[in-house]
């Protein structure tokens, strides 16, 4: 990974002057070269062989953990008596919440006219479904008996039995289903442009005839354009409640339950806000290796890294005081089994996770006050990974730590993963980084239409200098015709 | 092909290359597969008459085959009228332990027997049992029971001899001794009460006058029989009246739990604990390891159990002074030292006895010494208990050596090479003699060695002959109770393997014209019995013999100097039978192997229990480190369990593991304890112990060490109270609802309207004040509901399947002397407002019209979220496909990693099967269960209330498989809704209070507060200071 030096320095704030979101002098056409490079180039940087190799490795572990999952049983993995959810709920949360930081850049800072997000918008949000992937996996193979898992849905049956609308499991087949179903539409229509570039610079039929298929006959008209324009702005908002109610939704099933650390009402903003935590965390780590093997630094530039930084500084720390107030209502409360599971917590048998949480989650970010922490691609690196881990482990201590010593002290027992549980997540990341491999390699990474709009010369006065706003109105704005 | 060219004499017809050949392997071969038959197979001129013989072998082995009892052979051409198809009937019988029998009532299911309850017409039961009693069912049809004749003779071992092969022998060989009147013939048996094997043996005698026969038991009370003999000059034996005391003492006796009469004397003892008008007993212990019964103590103190000796003369001092017993006896002369018990302890303990003569009884466990049990009866003398809270009768075959002596002698004989022939019935002396009389070796000096038994077990390899036992269950018997009430056994079954029985085996030995057992039983019946046949199956359909209780007989004391016993030692080690494998044979047993013990939750293992402050001070610090422990020459590793309140420098060891020939289950489970019992050391020996290094992972099913935290053993001692609520006698005679005042909550509101249950509503009511903690409950739900073992590894991470546990907890410092102990069983409690209900996404889980909140396994998909949401998590998750069969590989060592492809899920074998009842579902893997109230129980009675037209459901109809075992009588089922049942009194009652109600659940479960009585010491004595 390059150093500082090599980086061309966009993150300064002057007044009454814009720093430049696009760097490296691109115009349109040196700005599509770019961004079609990965998926036209025959052969890929080693880095993604490499990457790629391990990857699918990791899936066909998936896929073997699976099928001996299914073959014996439940009992493979390290679930017990008191402790019924493991790593798969654990996994199942944990991938939900790094979705989010996806549909957050696309829906919410499209509405909210954040013009940089449109360089990491387009891979946060194949992120987004990647990562709902992974996560659906979780809930259809935890269960007992697997070959029935269907009946979660409601599906007319010869019982006539209806799942129970009362219980947060089957709020979360509905919330997760939904989420993802607009995210994949959202990230779909968003690359219907980009989609007819890759067509229009297909040098086979093949190529031509598939990004044909998927471009849906796009032409770039003023009339396409317009119904475009107006679909992304609709999805933007079904998209953007989704942030807030699928993890909230998610948090249901622990909330909505009577353990001791489950049922608290800070669990709805207390999990958004980790799962976009978790989820900007994520952007981080897939966007700086990926800008340095496809050679996108001077799209996905240091200020949109700096950018995020400052979002997971924010919600790191929103995160942190949800966990102190968890401890004072748990104190305040009065209550003795909601007390103590704090305090075991803290120092019972499962410190260590605990602890482990709270240096990543909580302190490792609070190094984004330094400016120069937030610009060194390998702090911010370090950071980022501790983040990945500690919101694993905050799942990780709030499902195992509360139901292994809830009420009766004669049930407590102690949870320990089996290696078919190690396997399964880390089988469940190589599942994740194919899909997300084969996605730079063939999809387009960068939204083009998107960052094209942000640079000067999509105004109509480019010849002013760039401390002129950029700033972006699809309603007086005519996209020129930029390829032919 | 040379070789089938004739050019030398072959046979003219062949049935293979081999014997064409006609080499010496196939002739070897030949003799082996059919050593009768050799002969007539190398004739090839009688091909023919081969033919014939096998036909009719086959034949006959077809009808040996067939299991209808040869007299009824023509079948019904009516239906008998108390055979309806699917209806389950029950029949009367008895379980038999060290001579003792109780009553038991069998469930038979179109032949097979499937439930064991106990028998209400039978004194000693009243229609409970005990966990051994209850987990007989699946010793019946554990497949590691030996099936055939074995003959081992110099190596050669053939397995397959039929009975009457057996049969010709026993003729041949035993003709043969009577000529010579048997002299050189012993027979070793174990303790029956059983008649019919009395006068066999008085034929035996006759018919070999010169034979000697010896009776051997592991567990033995002969240390008191014979302190009655000191103390009576004729062994008695002593009957509690529990009910009729207000104080008990145990001198380390635990009478509720391995006392041949425990069951009856749990519930006496159990109707006192409850208070009546302000008054329950009290219950003073005094014991070296924690026993379950001197878990339940109002004053526990812990004391070395050599100690006792020297106790229980301050005791006796202390008592004459406040007696006034004007001449000190002989035997409380000697021994003036004083015991390490706080003197002002037994100052008030003699004071309460004092001011409680005739309603009051001393209890001495079969551990100690006889002088300790005759001082015993001096006292229960002095404190008029006799007549009033203690009777005696006579103590049957009183002329009898103890055991030890017994085998003592017997190894004696057959070491001076004095025995040719030894016929072992029943028992296995190579596991369980004495270790220092090395029974193996001297066994090998003995030429003919027959043993009858249940398994081909460790003595059973090391004889010449091994034959099969029948299980008590499919064999014809009689045996007698504590209290000499005789019992009729009927067979619920034929014998599966074609066993038989000691006294069927003996008949055959003296060549009685009878060797059949129903014939030999019906014989001595008649003989004992006055009467017609009416009166015969009027005993066989109660399962007692009226009027046969041994007359009570009155004690008029001796006096005794008392031998001078002396353990010395630094340690103790106390010898104990195990809870659940007893002395062993009940090693095979995985109901029993996976119940988990009473007082330390273990499974699948034994341990020596030491206290925690001696422990430390061995520098150990956690439990399953690994001591030495060296009795004599010999030395034993065993891991450590830390007990609270267990008695400083004292180990209990139970016994009955590290079997090497149990069967699939009970093999290498364990650790050799019986290996340091030595004639001079069987109950109590003394020790020098020693850090072994090395550690054995116990498994419990509670206490995890791992889980273990400062944090969590606050917060615990912090809530149990609120719990397993408890107060004293004192609290509650001021204060009678304190149970309910132990959590207060704000009203519990519902956000919907609750289903009102205006039919039946079902609930139940434990009295964690009657309750013992023995864990039959389990065990009866277990074998009730087709509840699966999991074995060790299973237990280690969690998994185990009980429906309905014993919480067991601690009170008080662990290192200190006196904790105390709460036993509390949790099964589902079927919350009106079931968090588990709402949880589940399939709606697995729902209520019935009744209240009760079953499972639809069908429906389940195994999400486990109504687990997790269950406060009392008594849901229990089918992890893998558990209705295995003992082949499982995680079933039977500790180590095994469940993973990978390590899961062999085998399926049951048919016998297997047959234990299993056809009236609960056998649950599949990825299920969730739970204790279901027994509903089968449930519809049983109200689908015959409703094709009868009952107006209601009497109470007590319906009684689910816990509250029925239950020797206590602790839980109580019914009907909330009948204003007059049980269940709704006990609901109503001061004492009753509904754990963690504050979570507005709504359980229809209550609990009863526990009682204590302790005394109030300062008020007795002069000393001031209290002691508890």
């Amino acid at each position: 990974m390059a150093s500082v030096p090599n980086e061309i320095d966009n993150t300064w704030n002057r007044p009454g002057e814009r720093a430049p979101l696009i760097t490296g002098g691109h115009d349109f056409t040196s700005l599509t070269d770019v961004a079609c490079g990965p998926a036209e180039t025959y052969r890929p940087p080693r880095a993604w062989y490499i990457a790629f190799t391990i990857s699918v490795v990791l899936l066909a572990i998936l896929g073997a953990s699976i099928g001996y999952l299914i073959i014996n049983g439940v009992g493979v993995w390290g679930v017990n008596n008191p402790t019924g959810w493991g790593f798969a709920i654990i996994n199942f949360v944990f991938w939900v919440g790094i979705g989010h930081a996806g549909t957050l850049i696309s829906a919410i800072l499209f509405l909210f006219r954040q013009k940089w997000r449109t360089s990491i918008n387009r891979f946060a949000e194949a992120m987004t479904i990647f990562a709902v992937m992974c996560a659906g996996i979780f809930p259809g193979i935890h269960v007992g008996r697997i070959w029935v898992t269907y009946w979660m849905g409601p599906l007319p049956n010869q019982m006539a039995m209806w799942p129970n609308f009362r219980s947060p499991l089957l709020w979360d087949v509905f919330a997760v289903g939904t989420y993802a179903t607009v995210s994949l539409l959202f990230w779909y229509v968003g690359m219907i442009p980009d989609l007819a570039t890759f067509r229009d610079r297909s040098k086979n039929k093949i190529r031509r005839f598939i990004y044909g298929l998927f471009a849906m006959g796009w032409t770039g008209s003023s009339r396409h354009w317009h119904r475009f324009e107006r679909a992304y702005l609709i999805l933007a908002a079904l998209a953007t409640p989704l942030v807030l109610s699928v993890h909230s939704v998610v948090s249901f099933d622990f909330a909505v339950s009577q353990l001791p650390g489950w049922h608290t009402t800070i669990f709805p903003p207390y999990f958004v806000a980790g799962a976009i935590f978790g989820g900007f965390a994520m952007v981080v780590t897939l966007a700086l290796p990926a800008r340095e093997m496809f050679g996108l630094k001077n799209i996905i530039t240091l200020r949109h890294l700096e950018n995020c930084c400052k979002i997971i500084l924010l919600t790191g720390t929103i995160v942190g005081y949800a966990y102190l107030m968890e401890f004072f209502i748990s104190w305040y409360g009065g209550n003795q089994y909601e007390s103590f599971i704090f305090r075991a917590r803290a120092l019972g048998p499962y410190a260590w996770a605990y602890w482990t949480m709270i240096t990543c989650n909580v302190l490792a970010p609070q190094l984004f006050w330094f400016k120069w922490c937030r610009t060194n691609l390998w702090v911010m690196f370090i950071v980022v990974m501790m983040v990945n881990v500690g919101m694993w482990f905050e799942r990780f201590v709030i499902v195992v730590t509360s139901l292994s010593q809830d009420f009766l002290p004669s049930s407590w027992h102690y949870y320990v993963p089996t290696a078919i549980d190690w396997l399964t997540l880390a089988g469940s990341f190589g599942l994740f980084f194919t899909m997300f491999l084969l996605f730079c390699r063939f999809l387009p990474m960068v939204a083009m239409a998107e960052v094209k709009t942000v640079m000067p010369h999509a105004d109509a006065h480019a010849h002013v200098p760039a401390s002129r706003s950029f700033d972006y109105n699809p309603d007086d704005f005519e996209p020129e015709q930029e390829q032919k | 092909m040379p070789s089938l060219t004739r050019d030398k004499p072959g046979p003219a017809y062949w049935r293979s290359l081999d014997e064409h050949a006609n080499t010496p392997e196939f002739q070897e071969f030949l003799q082996a597969e059919f050593p009768t038959l050799a002969g007539e197979l190398q004739r090839p001129s009688s091909r023919r008459r081969f033919l014939k013989l096998m036909g009719a072998s086959l034949g006959l082995a077809g009808l040996t085959a067939c299991r209808w009892p040869k007299e009824h052979i023509v079948p019904a051409t009516r239906q008998p009228y108390d055979r309806i198809p699917g209806v389950p009937s029950h029949y009367a019988t008895a379980f038999e332990l060290n001579g003792v029998a109780t009553g038991l009532l069998v469930t038979s299911y179109e032949g097979r027997p499937i439930k064991i309850e106990g028998n209400d017409l039978h004194p000693f039961s009243r229609g409970r049992t005990n966990s051994w009693m209850q987990a007989a069912i699946l010793e019946l049809y554990d497949p590691n029971r030996s099936q055939r004749v074995v003959q081992r003779e110099d190596q050669a071992i053939t397995p397959h001899r039929r009975w009457d092969e057996f049969d010709a022998f026993v003729s041949q060989h035993f003709d043969e001794l009577r000529t010579s009147r048997g002299s050189r013939l012993c027979v070793l048996h174990e303790n029956t009460s059983s008649p019919s094997f009395a006068r066999m043996k008085a034929k035996f005698r006759a018919a070999f006058p010169e034979a000697e026969l010896y009776e051997y038991e592991p567990i033995s009370r002969d240390s008191e029989i014979e302190g009655a003999r000191l103390a009576f000059g004729t062994p008695l034996r002593s009957h509690l009246h529990l009910d009729k005391a207000d104080v008990i003492v145990s001198l380390d006796s635990d009478f509720l739990m391995t006392h041949p009469a425990a069951v009856k004397y749990a519930g006496d003892f159990a109707a006192r604990r409850r208070p009546v008008d302000g008054k329950m007993s009290r219950f003073y212990t005094f014991e070296g390891g924690m026993s379950l019964t001197g878990s339940l103590a109002d004053h526990r103190t812990a004391v070395r159990p050599s100690e006792i000796g020297v106790l229980v003369r301050q005791l006796a001092r202390q008592l004459a002074d406040e007696l006034h017993v004007s001449d000190t006896p002989q035997w409380l002369a000697p021994a003036k030292s004083e015991s390490s018990v706080d003197h002002k302890v037994i100052e008030s303990l003699a004071h309460d006895l004092a001011a409680h003569r005739g309603r009051c009884a001393i209890v001495v466990g079969p551990n100690q010494p006889p002088e300790v049990h005759a001082i015993a009866q001096h006292l229960n003398a002095w404190l008029d208990a006799p007549g009033n809270t203690v009777s005696y009768t006579a103590e049957p075959d009183a002329e009898r050596e103890s055991h030890v002596a017994n085998i003592t002698r017997l190894v004696e004989r057959m070491r001076a090479g004095n025995v040719d022939t030894l016929v072992m019935l029943g028992g296995n002396a190579v596991y369980d003699a004495p270790a220092d009389l090395e029974f193996a070796g001297a066994l090998e000096q003995v030429p003919t060695r027959i043993h009858l038994s249940l398994y081909d077990n460790e003595t059973s390899q090391l004889c010449s002959w091994h034959a099969p036992r029948a299980h008590f269950l499919e064999a014809w018997g009689d045996a007698r109770a504590w209290d000499g009430t005789l019992s009729i056994c009927q067979p619920l079954i034929e014998p599966l393997y074609n066993g038989r029985t000691p006294t069927e085996l003996l008949a055959l030995i003296t060549g009685d014209s009878t060797t059949d057992g129903h014939k030999i039983t019906q014989a001595t019946f008649n003989e004992l019995v006055n009467g017609d046949e009416t009166v015969w199956k009027q005993s066989l359909a109660d399962g007692i013999v009226k009027d046969t209780a041994w007359a009570t007989e009155s004690a008029t004391l001796a006096g005794f100097s008392p031998p001078t016993s002396d353990t010395s030692g630094e340690w103790d080690v106390v010898f104990t039978p195990d809870y659940s494998a007893f002395d062993g044979r009940f090693a095979n047993n995985a109901w029993l192997q996976e119940l988990p013990d009473p007082i330390t939750k273990l499974t699948w293992d034994n341990a020596a229990l030491i206290s925690p402050a001696d422990a430390a001070e061995l520098g150990i610090d956690r439990n399953g480190q690994q001591i030495e422990i060296t009795v004599g020459q010999r030395t034993l590793n065993v891991p450590v369990y830390m007990l609270p309140g267990h008695a400083r420098k004292t180990i209990t060891l139970p016994m009955g593991y590290a079997r090497t020939t149990a069967g699939a289950v009970g093999d290498g489970v364990g650790f050799a304890t019986h290996s340091l019992r030595t004639v001079d050391g069987m109950s109590i020996a003394g020790a020098s112990v020693k850090l072994a290094g090395g550690f054995h992972e116990l498994i419990g099913t509670q206490d995890h060490h791992a889980i273990k935290s400062e944090v969590g053993d606050a917060a615990m001692q912090g809530r149990i109270d609120d719990l397993a609520r408890e107060g004293t006698l004192d609290e509650f005679k001021h204060h009678p609802n304190f149970a309910k005042h132990r959590v207060h909550h704000p009203p519990l509101e519902s956000l919907w309207k609750e289903k009102d249950y205006d039919g039946h509503k079902w609930g139940m009511a434990i009295d964690l004040n009657a309750c013992i903690g023995c864990g039959v409950c389990s065990l009866a739900c277990q074998a009730e509901n087709n509840i699966p073992v999991v074995g060790k590894d299973e237990v280690a991470v969690g998994r185990e399947m009980h429906w309905i546990r014993i919480d067991r907890y601690f009170k008080g410092e662990p290192t200190a002397p006196n904790v105390e102990v709460v036993h509390q069983p949790v099964a589902c409690v079927h919350c009106e407002n079931a968090p588990c209900e709402q949880v589940c996404p399939v709606a697995a889980t729902v209520h019935d019209e009744d209240g009760l909140n079953v499972m639809v396994y069908n429906r389940c998909i195994g999400t486990r979220y109504c687990a997790n949401n269950c406060p009392y998590k008594v849901r229990r998750f089918n992890w893998f496909y558990n209705h295995h069969g003992p082949a499982h590989p995680r079933s039977k060592k500790h180590g095994t990693s469940p993973f990978p492809g390590k899961l062999a899920q085998a399926e049951l074998t048919d016998v297997e099967k047959l234990a299993n009842s056809p009236f609960v579902t056998v649950r599949s893997r990825g299920v969730m269960e739970k204790c279901t109230y027994c509903v089968q129980r449930i519809n049983a009675v109200k689908i015959k209330a409703k094709n009868e037209r009952w107006e209601s459901i009497p109470d007590g109809m319906i009684t689910p498989a816990c509250a029925q075992a239950c020797p206590a009588s602790a839980i109580t089922f019914g009907d909330l809704n009948d204003p007059n049942s049980a269940v709704r009194r006990l609901h109503e009652d001061d004492r009753a209070y509904a754990m963690l109600a504050e979570l507005n659940v709504k359980p229809r479960t209550a609990y009863l507060a526990k009682l204590r009585n302790p005394a109030n010491r300062d008020s007795h004595t002069d000393h001031g200071n209290e002691h508890t």
